[in-house]
């Protein structure tokens, strides 16, 4: 590979990298404060290829003085093009029930139960995770018990039997290391419906947790009776960290 | 190292003219362009979808750190003379491999960023074994990976501890190894080069040492990146379930799984644990391999020291954060 290719090769990763910074895509790969971190990235790669641009251009021809014996590069930076590729052709989306279905039985971990009480209000927003760690901290439900909160996420197939549950997507550091977080809906009037053919169906539920179903038998998985539920528009960010 | 474009000849009324380049890159970029327009979309099953994702997301959380480090890598070469090296570092390499794995401590990086920092102090005459242990320790062993995994085990803080110990002795371990055994000529001989002095002022010599190093290492890095998100929705699923009961058996499988899934270092803390159903000790070896050696890790290797280099490094590094995991967790008395 010449000088000339590694360089706009290098402007193009770059560039892609302040791109899905700048319209927001980046949110389907890493957390939002990698974000940032990111679009710096993207500027000093843009950054390091152009000042050999503008060397190349201010000088007249290639017989002025030694080029620090920078021959470009061998051939797998031809790889680089690859994610530029795949983001400028495919933009692949937020995972979603997809990648619940691939991560068989693992749930992300509960322990870390939240001190803090609940958002005040008649029905507030807890998410999924939220939840399931105060429901497996305290086995009478806590802050919990007899209160009504909304919980926004994808429904996919129940674990165990009929039914469906409630999912989302925890990421830690990147996509790569989501985990399913799920509720079980108890919804005997059936207002959540069935999981999404296709893309994922995203719900906001009004739900009250049945106290004591977050145990290790059902996995951490615990139960909620569904009391409302609405189809709402994939959030952004789609994962819960 | 000759240029696959340059090799495609077409053949022009009879005349052998040769593509360049930068015709191949426009070319391939309005096809790209071409087919986004029709809206043709590539992603037709859950595995490519998911695969996609996994695989841009890995580079794309990968990028930041490894541009950090062909910065740093760059600075080093222009800045640091491999006599300032010298006087740091004790002169026995013996004695001078965990004061390495100490520097890593203190540095906290990600495994992309320690790779081409690891390059340019070989390249400053600090000896390969010290490099390689810093190699291995700075991601591994410092303040936010610990800070993480506190985070994700809140109920076995004696995970921390077991995480220090298990990867601190892999680094010096490896290094000590590679200090006795270790032969000059594994490493290719580019990384040996030194730019040569007075080629203009240092910050040109700085940016060309780090344009240099992330054409380099960025290509294997995606080649790692591939690699990881295919194996990572192939396979793990099957094979962690039902693993509760045989523990060596969980502890390999969770250390291969851990090269598989390239994850960072400051994110497996996480994964760890949500694998709920495995005992502590096959998570501990699995966040003590992940750091060291995975996909991600030996194709940037491969890049930057040479397949002889990574053919030796990383089965040598595998088994021994295998054993420096088990030890740990035993001398800390995880179940």
């Amino acid at each position: 590979m010449t000088r000339e290719v590694r360089n706009a090769l290098l402007v193009f990763v770059g560039a892609v990298l302040v791109l899905i910074v700048a319209d927001g895509t980046v949110l389907h790969y890493v957390r939002p404060g990698m974000a940032p971190l990111v679009a710096a990235a993207g500027v000093v790669v843009v950054g390091l290829a152009l000042l050999d641009v503008v060397r190349d251009l201010r000088r007249s021809g290639p017989e002025d003085g030694p080029v620090e014996h920078d021959h470009g590069s061998g051939r797998s930076a031809w790889l680089l093009l690859v994610p530029v590729l795949v983001v400028l052709l495919a933009a692949p989306p937020s995972l979603g029930s997809d990648a619940v279905d691939l991560a068989g039985s693992r749930t992300v971990a509960v322990g870390r139960a939240p001190e803090e009480p609940l958002p005040p209000g008649e029905a507030p927003d807890v998410p999924v995770v939220d939840l399931v760690a105060r429901a497996a901290a305290a086995p009478d439900g806590g802050a919990l018990a007899g209160r009504d909160v909304t919980l926004i996420g994808f429904v996919v197939p129940a674990r165990a039997g009929p039914g469906v549950d409630l999912a989302r997507l925890v990421i830690s550091c990147c996509a790569a290391d989501a985990s399913p977080v799920r509720v079980r809906l108890d919804d005997p009037r059936g207002v959540v419906g069935g999981p999404g053919s296709g893309a994922d169906r995203w719900v906001a539920a009004r739900v009250r947790l049945v106290p004591g179903t977050a145990t290790r038998e059902s996995g951490f998985v615990p139960t909620v009776t569904v009391v409302d539920a609405v189809e709402v528009a994939e959030p952004t960010p789609a994962y819960e960290y | 190292m000759s240029d696959p474009s340059a090799t495609i000849a077409i053949m022009t009324t009879g005349v052998v003219r040769r593509v360049s380049g930068v015709e191949v890159l426009a070319v391939v970029l309005v096809v790209a362009l071409g087919l986004r327009v029709l809206g043709v979309d590539p992603l037709v099953t859950p595995q490519l979808r998911v695969g996609a994702t996994v695989f841009v997301a890995v580079v794309v959380q990968a990028l930041p750190f490894l541009v950090l480090g062909v910065l740093l890598s760059g600075v080093l070469t222009a800045y640091v003379s491999p006599a300032a090296l010298r006087r740091v570092l004790p002169a026995r390499t013996g004695a001078a491999v965990p004061v390495a794995v100490a520097a890593g401590v203190a540095l906290p990086g990600c495994e992309c960023a320690s790779v081409p920092v690891a390059r340019r102090l070989i390249a400053r005459g600090v000896p390969d074994a010290v490099a390689l242990a810093f190699l291995l320790a700075a991601p591994a062993v410092n303040p936010i990976v610990l800070v993480a995994t506190a985070v994700a085990f809140p109920d076995a803080p004696e995970m921390v501890l077991a995480r220090f110990v298990g990867s601190f002795a892999t680094a010096a371990v490896v290094g000590w190894v590679w200090s006795r055994a270790g032969r000059v000529e594994w490493i290719a001989e580019r990384v040996r080069r030194v730019p040569t002095p007075g080629d203009g002022p240092r910050w040109r010599v700085a940016a060309a040492t780090a344009r240099h190093d992330l054409v380099d290492a960025g290509g294997f890095l995606v080649l790692g990146g591939l690699a990881a998100a295919v194996l990572t929705t192939v396979v793990p699923a099957a094979w962690v379930a039902g693993l509760g009961e045989q523990v060596v058996l969980a502890v390999l499988v969770m250390a291969v799984l851990a090269v598989v899934m390239s994850l960072c270092s400051e994110g497996d803390a996480f994964v760890a644990a949500s694998l709920s159903a495995l005992p502590l000790l096959p998570r501990l070896v699995f966040l003590v391999v992940g750091p060291a050696v995975d996909l991600k890790l030996i194709a940037l290797q491969t890049g930057t020291f040479g397949r002889a280099f990574a053919l030796r490094f990383a089965p040598v590094t595998f088994v021994v954060a295998v054993l420096c995991g088990v030890g740990a967790g035993l001398a800390v008395g995880l179940p």
